[in-house]
């Protein structure tokens, strides 16, 4: 379903750019505009990177795209008016247009395909169940470049001494793997499964993509004992309003129970009458990680780029209205 | 783990099967169905039901304005279609719809067709991030209140979109004051909802519910002044943003008859219409939603009643203020408008930043005042000293604007 | 200001508001010469509702003139009325055959044109709250309106265009009940206007709309020929009831309200202001027919030939009405037909100043301008 959805957007924005630039109507252009630039937004959804997407829509179609219209209906003024190029401008322009193309005909032949991303959270708990879910995952799709992308977060695993106990997180822990996620803004960990495109053997399309904990669900499906509950239920008692850290998790109502399969957590949310809330997710998906984190100088560069072309567009409406 | 959609998927498919295999169909096609297929046609149905729902909204909401400037105003309002007038608004959706497509001459035909429907949809999108009630499935997205601020940035195109192609000079007034007055007021409000933002670490809209639910004294409208102050400043500029009186400088009557949509008429004006009322339930929702407790109970006793009768009361609430408000202010000028965005809501947003954040800072670090052996956390604090820096504030003010005697 | 540079220089906009526009009072129109929000003039278009009351006036008898009077400015059909049979009946005084007006007749007529005065101000009020953007003042001035209107039923008719007033005295007779109900009215109204001063009068955003938008100084407004609440809300403390008492305007006690410098908001305060001195002038006009038991006379009119032949000469006749000083100069060649009618009009006047009032205000401040003027297309094209 994605994928036919993701080539009606991938048409749809190859039409809006085209009317962009070959209407000649400036106001007709500027709306092409907002649509290829929608269907952008609608890409970083496909690549996971809904916080970017959200910026795209909000900056460049909300903001910057309005401004433009501002300045090309204050300017133009009367429907009629036809845009025309002087010829002068078409060799720069194509020059330009050459430029990009071939950049981008590069970065998607040439370049390394981006590195494809697991791991890790401790939905099961414990450093064990982490190294398991990385094992598997490697030998579930072997040949595919792994990685954890928050290196920081296994170390502290590594490094505490939480670590060295397996399975059920103790209090320590759990509240180690919460400041953790909570300074890393991430609970939310995928397994990546990927193929290599058809188009592009060297590229790899990403074609499905689970939650680490159901994948460690063959691996580690042990019952909670009932012992282990009772010592979880005396962590959860302990938990007074002043043993929080966070403001957020001042409440028991917000409590987050890491580690516990199935039905535990709705067990123990029923023994002392908290809310259960499934699973915390925070702001930021896996595209906006990477986004942010490696291609940050190329988005940047990216975003210089349509600057400038903005202002162009901005230049070549006014020269119109001298003429 | 499993997504909840994919369990219900699952669940539909086994039921569908066990059905068709009673009724002596043979239940074999049902559960060999592929799990994706289940799972597109269940997301079709729930937004078939999703989009049936929400295009009732404006529907009742504008029975309600009818009904409520009616008696605003000495009147009975409508009384005749259906009792007590109910179906009123049927009756008007059905006139629209029956109306000639009128596209003037030279208009930019293209663009002006499009228009309503970019208005629409933009308006009716953010619906998607509201929960109306405790949900895995509804309202729970990650970057649901941040997808609010921008896809409601997407209606200011359709209204320029609407303005410009009538080609008519009411209609250009009208979108530019929309656009103006739609970005402006877009940063305080922006700024309102950052305040939350920054003190929980959320923009999960079921997650800041559920850090109210504790009741009145949690809701984050009371959990310390700059809240309160930005609880106010974000209903007022969502005001602004869906264009109601006394900010309703984008189709003001008696100065530039309809706005932008003064071209238009028959189920494209309907469009609209419908847009402006759904945008006024939606700033409403969102506003009980962040400020308010959404579907929480204000109190604990009381969380009996189902999340969705909370939810709606105090969304009608909101909106029945924002009809009172339009139905007793006067209109303000283009110019007073801005000042009040740019010389008022944007300062005292930036102040409401920044105590929001030290606060923030100080509950987290739980740095308080011991009083007698009582211990007092930040916020109490700041809600003590809040009648007495305002009565300070008060007392600036009127130092400043002490009458000058200027020479004639 | 040095002349803009070309680079700098903007086209203007014109925009033609009205003939239809919700906000320009009837039919007017408005040549707006925009730069973006700002107007950079304001040209007034008139005529669209010219009837040639002038021409008609000349071909009819008199008696039949009065109902085209009501027509000029609808709003305050009475006081039109009045002005035009006071002339008339000034008239036949210089001529030296005066029309004896019975003294029941006289009440009558100050009555009923306070009342009208009050409803014209309502609907200054209600509409204007209407330009500024609130609703709901509308209606309640409407309501307070429709019991006038009603009353006017009562006695006429009509609710429009009564065709009341009449060489001599007026057409009908009190109904029975018409003082109590007028007295349950007042009483009522009183309350009500403070309610709307609450609602609209003191409304901040309405101040900020209105206070210091433009303001006519007493000198200009006297250059344009302003009268009536326009002039006073200047500050000019002029009203033709206590200046030139006419009719028996002098036998009651009433203040003048005037505004203090002139603007949009000044202006309309002296309307509502005077609401309420109409009120106490139709209190003791009410109160002093009790006194001359008037009540129960039946003699509410003079007899009054149907072909009245008003001696050669001329009269300029004027009165105060809702709007200022409405005059009406006639002349007669001694027939049953005018051979000359001619009206000054106060809206007119009025009206004229917009181009110097409106020049670097914004499209809303136009609105503001017209609301407060007060104008009745009707009787600026007559």
């Amino acid at each position: 379903m994605s994928v036919v959805l993701f080539y009606l957007f991938a048409a749809l924005a190859l039409v809006s750019a085209f009317i962009v630039v070959t209407t000649r109507n400036v106001v007709h252009s500027a709306f092409a505009l907002m649509g290829a630039l929608f269907c952008v937004s609608a890409f970083y959804v496909f690549l996971d990177a809904g916080f970017l997407a959200a910026i795209q829509l909000l900056v460049y179609v909300g903001g910057i795209l309005v401004l433009v219209l501002f300045g090309v209906m204050m300017t133009s003024g009367s429907l009629v008016m036809k845009l025309r190029a002087p010829v002068g401008q078409l060799l720069p322009a194509g020059l330009v247009g050459l430029i990009l193309l071939g950049l981008l005909i590069y970065a998607s032949v040439a370049a390394d395909p981006w590195k494809q991303i697991l791991i890790a959270e401790d939905e099961s708990g414990g450093l064990k169940a982490q190294i398991d879910a990385v094992a598997a995952a490697e030998e579930a799709y072997s040949g595919v470049q792994t990685q954890t992308i928050h290196p920081r977060l296994a170390f502290e695993f590594v490094e505490s001494e939480g670590a060295e106990r397996d399975v059920l997180p103790t209090r320590e822990l759990s509240d180690l793997v919460e400041r953790s996620l909570t300074r890393l803004k991430t609970e939310r960990v995928y397994v990546v499964k990927s193929q290599p495109s058809p188009v592009n053997p060297r590229r790899h399309l990403v074609i499905a993509e689970r939650r680490v904990a159901s994948l460690l669900d063959e691996a580690n499906s042990a019952e909670i004992s009932q012992e282990q509950a009772d010592l979880i239920a005396k962590d959860v008692a302990e938990r007074t309003p002043e043993g929080f850290d966070k403001p957020t998790h001042r409440r028991p109502a917000l409590l987050v129970i890491t580690g516990l399969k199935g039905g535990a957590r709705e067990e123990l949310a029923e023994r002392f009458g908290i809310e259960p809330v499934s699973d915390l997710k925070t702001s930021t998906g896996l595209g906006d990680a990477v986004m942010m984190g490696e291609f940050l100088l190329p988005f940047e560069v990216a975003g210089i780029i349509l600057l400038v072309a903005l202002i162009g567009a901005a230049v070549v409406s006014r020269k119109e209205i001298e003429a | 783990m499993k997504h909840p959609i994919e369990t219900a998927a699952e669940q539909i498919r086994a039921t569908a099967a066990e059905a068709t295999e009673t009724l002596n169909l043979g239940g074999a096609w049902p559960a060999g169905l592929p799990l994706e297929t289940v799972i597109l046609l269940t997301l079709v149905v729930i937004a078939v039901i999703a989009v049936t729902v929400v295009a009732g909204i404006p529907i009742v909401l504008v029975l309600m304005e009818r009904k409520v400037s009616a008696y605003f105003q000495n009147r009975l309002g409508p009384t005749r279609v259906g009792p007590w007038g109910l179906l009123v608004t049927l009756a008007d959706g059905i006139k629209l719809l029956f109306k000639e497509d009128m596209v003037p001459p030279s208009s930019d035909r293209k663009l002006f067709r499009l228009a309503p429907y970019v208005v629409f949809a933009a308006s009716f999108a953010v619906v998607a991030v509201i929960p109306p009630f405790q949900s895995t499935v509804i309202g729970n997205m990650d970057l649901g209140l941040f997808l609010y601020l921008a896809i409601s940035s997407l209606i200011v195109l359709g209204i320029i979109m609407a303005g410009w192609a009538s080609n008519s000079k009411y209609s250009l007034f009208g979108a530019l004051r929309a656009a103006a007055q739609i970005v402006s007021y877009e940063i305080p409000l922006g700024l309102a909802v950052l305040m939350i933002v920054m003190a929980t670490g959320t923009l999960n809209m079921q997650h800041l519910v559920m850090d109210q639910a504790d009741g009145i004294h949690a809701w984050y409208m009371f959990r310390h002044p700059f809240l309160f102050i930005g609880a106010f400043i974000y209903f007022l500029s969502a005001v602004a943003e869906v264009n109601r009186t006394p900010f309703d400088l984008p189709e003001a009557e008696s100065e530039i008859v309809a706005g932008y949509h003064t071209e238009y008429s028959g189920i494209r004006f309907a469009y609209f219409f419908l847009a402006e009322y759904a945008n006024a339930f939606i700033v409403s929702a969102i506003c009980a939603t962040l400020f308010m407790g959404g579907w929480a109970a204000p109190f604990p006793f009381l969380s009996g009643v189902p999340g969705v009768v909370w939810f709606l009361g105090k969304t009608m609430f909101l909106v029945f203020i924002m009809m009172w408000l339009r139905w007793t202010l006067p209109r303000v000028r283009v110019d007073q408008l801005m000042s009040l965005c740019w010389k008022y809501f944007l300062p005292i947003s930036f102040v409401n930043i920044l105590g929001a954040g030290v606060l923030a800072l100080l509950e987290r670090e739980e740095i308080g005042a011991q009083l007698g052996g009582m211990f007092l956390s930040a916020e109490a604090v700041s809600w003590i000293a809040f009648p007495f820096v305002l009565a300070l504030l008060g007392w600036f003010a009127r130092w400043g604007t002490e009458p000058v005697r200027r020479p004639s | 200001m040095a002349a803009p540079t070309k680079a700098l220089r903007t086209d203007e906009m014109v925009l033609s508001m009205g003939p239809q526009h919700p906000s320009t009072h009837g039919v007017l129109r408005l040549e707006l010469k925009t730069d973006g929000e700002v107007v950079e003039e304001a040209i007034p278009h008139i005529g669209y509702l010219h009837r040639n009351f002038e021409k008609h006036a000349e071909s009819l008898p008199y008696f039949q003139i009065i109902p085209y009077t009501d027509r000029m400015d609808y709003i305050a059909a009475m006081n039109n009325e009045l002005g035009f049979v006071l002339a008339v009946e000034k008239l036949m005084e210089l001529g030296g055959k005066p029309i004896s007006i019975p003294e029941k007749a006289q009440y009558i007529r100050v009555v009923v044109c306070e009342m009208n005065r009050i409803a014209s101000h309502l609907l200054a009020f209600g509409t204007y709250g209407m330009d500024i953007g609130a609703l709901t003042p509308f209606l309640y001035a409407f309501r307070d309106r429709e019991t006038i209107l009603g009353l006017f039923e009562d006695i006429c008719g009509a609710r429009l265009l009564y065709n009341y007033i009449r060489f001599g005295g007026v057409s009908r007779d009190l109904t029975p009940d018409f003082h109590h109900k007028l007295r349950r009215f007042l009483s009522k109204f009183e309350k009500n206007i403070d309610s709307y001063n609450t609602l609209l009068t003191n409304n901040k955003i309405f101040l900020e709309r209105t206070k210091g938008v433009a303001v006519m100084s007493i000198d200009k407004a006297i250059q344009y020929g302003w009268t009536g609440p326009n002039l006073r809300g200047s500050g000019m403390k002029w009203d033709l009831r206590k200046d030139e008492p006419y009719s028996i305007y002098d036998r009651f006690d009433f203040e003048v309200p005037v505004g203090e410098i002139g603007d949009c908001w000044d202006r309309y305060k002296v309307r509502m202001d005077e609401m309420r001195e109409s009120v106490r002038i139709v209190r003791q006009a009410l109160d002093q027919m009790e006194e001359k038991g008037l009540l129960d006379d039946p003699n509410y009119a003079a007899k009054v030939s149907a072909k009245l032949r008003p001696p050669v000469g001329e009269v300029y006749f004027r009165t105060e009405t809702p709007r200022g000083d409405l005059g009406y100069y006639i002349q007669s060649d001694g027939t049953n037909v005018p051979s000359r009618v001619k009206v000054r009009s106060p809206c007119f006047t009025a009206l004229s100043a917009m181009r110097e009032l409106s020049r670097g205000l914004l499209v809303a401040d136009i609105i503001a301008i017209i609301g407060s003027i007060d104008i009745v297309m009707g009787e600026i094209d007559r």
